[in-house]
């Protein structure tokens, strides 16, 4: 055991938290209030260190004669003249405003789009080997969940709207399901593990 | 007193001693040699004690024993050298031996059989060696033990000193271990061929050399090896990529044709995809918002990223449209970093003709730190958790509630008539829904939770939408579900645009991979069967 400290706090604060859900006692529920601000803030500290990091790590980058530096000149630009737009004008400014409107949501826009192209590429070599029969419900899932999602000119085809409906409500709820109560006994079991010690992410051992 | 000298040491012994008193040599070496080098010695009778300093063994002593002893005792008497010099060679012998041998005759010679004895005095006359000088010179150290020096000890068996466990015990030389045999029948005797075996002998193991003789074609063998292996660890050329592959010819296809489907509708705007008639969800979201009583404050959350936007953008413009219009006063928040300034945006572009006044009409809190944690915080204490507005308005200087209209006396996030959250991510629309949920189970309570969410994430919000209890109120899917909504509020400017060029778009889609994947399947299979059958018609 590294340090014994963080471990008690660790299960004292989780404790606390824990029992001010389900105990009706004023000293609890202010004191687990408290401890979700102090949260808050760490966390809003934590995001100010790793912009401060990157910022550090990309400036010894683009010192050092390395190969790609050009990429980290160009973040410490970016970062920069960001910083001071948003922080000389203000988030909401016409100046800010651009900036996001004209260069974030395109890049970002750009790169879903690549993506669309990648997967249809991806659907059309899915046959090009032997295809099984996972291979066929995969690629005819597929095609009718993309046809029937827009409005395919108006065209009624009887029991294609019904069969995307099914799927969406019926196979695709049902895994999505499982994969929501395998989420949560993970995560009851990883805040059970944290409370008896037994994880220790924070540092000790 | 007779004395004897010496066989080991030359020192003058008494002749009745069996051992040196000065080396502890045996004097008479019939005596046994295992009482000199240590082996069991029987207790001293009295008989023996007598014995010790006696010749009384001589008589038990074997004949080759004795035989062995007379002709030591007469080895001495020979002259040493005369015999040597009679049979050398004449034309042997050296000019110098030659002038030693003339001044030695003018000499008496030594007496040979006569102990040498360091206190002896040398004449004048005869020379020394300079080597011989060095030597005496040693041997009168202060160290050395003369014979004068010694006291007489009468020898009886009560002395002490006259068993042998009493004797001085002196460590031998190595030499004269070396000398000795120390085992066998010959045991006490020096000069003699040893008895050990040559084998038991400690020596320098050989070194054998280590390299491997092999033939040529073992040689050959191990180069061949030696090449295969160091070829596999390196690594193989890349092939040069062409410019024009088949793969890269495909992917631009793709893009072109996708790219030519939604660019057409909006070249054309011809307005050939009729919106869905009916979707369960907005229709439930419609009814909730028609509901809402006049000057009702909703909290809209904007957790999506920027490259969803167009898609969540167009979905939400109805609803929040709609909103609006019911003259509800809104409040912005966002779990996400770029959630604030996406929700300045949307305010800004999509629902900039509702004159809403920023601070009186909506309030934009900014970005929520903490993921589930900051929103658990927000939704139980949000006077504590957020004190200012993107715009830096400080939000709660009012005692009991905020001095900013749209906010009023807000003290938890059940005074919000509506909560409505825009959401991309899993983790983030099961962080609000569970966070939310049950707050909102009493029945009591009138605040409805409504999710506008991407096509993607329906599998995923559906189960709390359809579940019982109901944890989610209402909710619009996609461009599908907000073209819906758009249906049945109008206000059908900003999806009409997009609905076409979506459903071009997934039209196209579905057929490239439909004709593509065949294509690939079957013409290989088609074309493989031909030539399997032209093979066989000959």
């Amino acid at each position: 055991m590294k340090n014994p400290v963080y471990t008690a706090i660790a299960i004292g604060v989780g404790i606390v938290v824990l029992l001010g859900y389900f105990l009706q006692i004023d000293l609890l529920a202010n004191l687990r209030i408290v401890l979700l601000e102090w949260a808050t803030i760490l966390v809003a500290v934590a995001l100010l260190v790793g912009i401060v990091n990157l910022f550090v790590v990309h400036f010894r980058k683009s010192a050092a004669d390395q190969q790609n530096r050009i990429n980290s000149i160009v973040l410490i630009v970016s970062m920069t003249i960001t910083l001071l737009v948003a922080g000389w004008f203000g988030p909401t400014h016409t100046y800010s405003l651009w900036i996001f409107n004209y260069i974030q949501i395109p890049i970002e826009a750009s790169l879903m789009a690549i993506l669309t192209v990648m997967l249809i590429y991806a659907g059309i070599r899915l046959l090009r080997r032997k295809p099984n029969l996972l291979t066929i419900v995969f690629i005819a899932t597929a095609v009718i969940i993309l046809l029937m999602s827009g409005a395919l000119f108006g065209i009624d085809i009887p029991g294609l709207s019904e069969l995307r409906i099914w799927i969406g409500k019926v196979p695709a709820v049902a895994g999505a399901r499982g994969i929501l109560l395998g989420v949560s006994l993970g995560i009851v079991a990883a805040g059970l593990r944290i409370l008896i010690g037994a994880d220790r992410p924070y540092g000790g051992s | 007193m007779d004395q004897i000298s010496c066989p080991s040491c030359g020192k003058p012994n008494s002749v009745d001693n069996k051992f040196c008193d000065f080396c502890l040599s045996a004097l008479h070496p019939e005596s046994s040699g295992e009482e000199v080098f240590g082996a069991p010695i029987p207790p001293l009778s009295g008989e023996n004690r007598e014995g010790l300093g006696g010749h009384e063994s001589d008589a038990e002593a074997p004949d080759w024993l004795s035989e062995l002893e007379r002709s030591k005792e007469a080895e001495p008497e020979e002259s040493l050298g005369t015999e040597a010099d009679e049979k050398l060679p004449a034309d042997a012998v050296t000019d110098w031996m030659s002038e030693v041998s003339e001044e030695d005759e003018g000499k008496p010679e030594p007496d040979s059989a006569a102990p040498f004895l360091p206190d002896q005095e040398i004449s004048d006359s005869q020379e020394i060696p300079h080597w011989l000088n060095d030597a005496l010179i040693e041997e009168e150290s202060p160290g050395s033990i003369e014979d004068e020096d010694l006291p007489e000890i009468p020898i009886s068996s009560d002395a002490p000193g006259s068993s042998l466990e009493d004797l001085p015990v002196t460590p031998f030389s190595d030499e004269t271990l070396g000398d000795l045999e120390n085992a066998g029948p010959l045991a006490g005797l020096k000069g003699i061929l040893s008895a050990e075996a040559g084998a038991a002998r400690a020596k320098t193991p050989k070194a054998y050399s280590s390299s491997l003789r092999i033939s040529s074609s073992q040689r050959a063998h191990i180069e061949l090896l030696t090449g295969l292996v160091e070829e596999e660890g390196q690594p193989l050329p890349l092939p040069e990529r062409k410019a024009l592959s088949q793969q890269n010819v495909m992917r631009w296809v793709i893009g072109l044709v996708l790219f030519v489907a939604v660019l057409w509708p909006l070249v054309v705007s011809s307005e050939q995809m009729p919106f869905p008639v009916y979707d369960e969800g907005s229709s439930e979201v419609n009814r909730l918002i028609n509901q809402l009583p006049e000057n009702a404050r909703v909290l809209v959350g904007f957790d999506f990223e920027p490259g969803l936007a167009a898609e969540l953008e167009a979905a939400a413009d109805p609803v929040i449209n709609h909103i609006m219009d019911q003259g509800a006063l809104l409040t912005l928040i966002s779990t996400s970093p770029n959630g604030p300034i996406l929700a300045e945006r949307f305010m800004q572009s999509t629902q900039s003709g509702h004159q809403y006044i920023n601070g009186l009409d909506y309030i934009n809190l900014g970005y929520l730190p903490g993921g589930a944690a900051g929103l658990v915080s927000f939704l139980d204490n949000p006077q504590g958790t957020i004190s200012f507005s993107i715009d830096g308005i400080p939000l709660w200087e009012t005692e009991g509630g905020s001095n900013v209209p749209v906010l009023g006396d807000i003290d938890q996030v059940t005074d919000y008539e509506m909560v409505l959250v825009m959401v991309d991510d899993p983790e983030t629309a099961r962080a609000w829904i569970e966070q939310l949920g049950p707050r909102l189970s009493d029945p009591l309570e009138l605040t409805s939770l409504v999710l506008i969410t991407s096509a993607q994430l329906e599998p995923v919000v559906r189960p709390y939408y359809d579940g019982i209890p109901q944890m989610v109120n209402g909710l619009v899917v996609g461009l599908r579900g907000g073209a819906a909504y758009a249906r049945l509020v109008g206000g059908e400017d900003l999806l009409s645009q997009y609905w076409d060029a979506f459903s071009w778009g997934t039209f196209v889609a579905a057929m490239l991979i439909l004709v593509g994947g065949l294509g690939y399947y079957v013409v290989p299979e088609l074309t493989r069967t031909a030539k399997g059958q032209d093979k066989v018609e000959p």
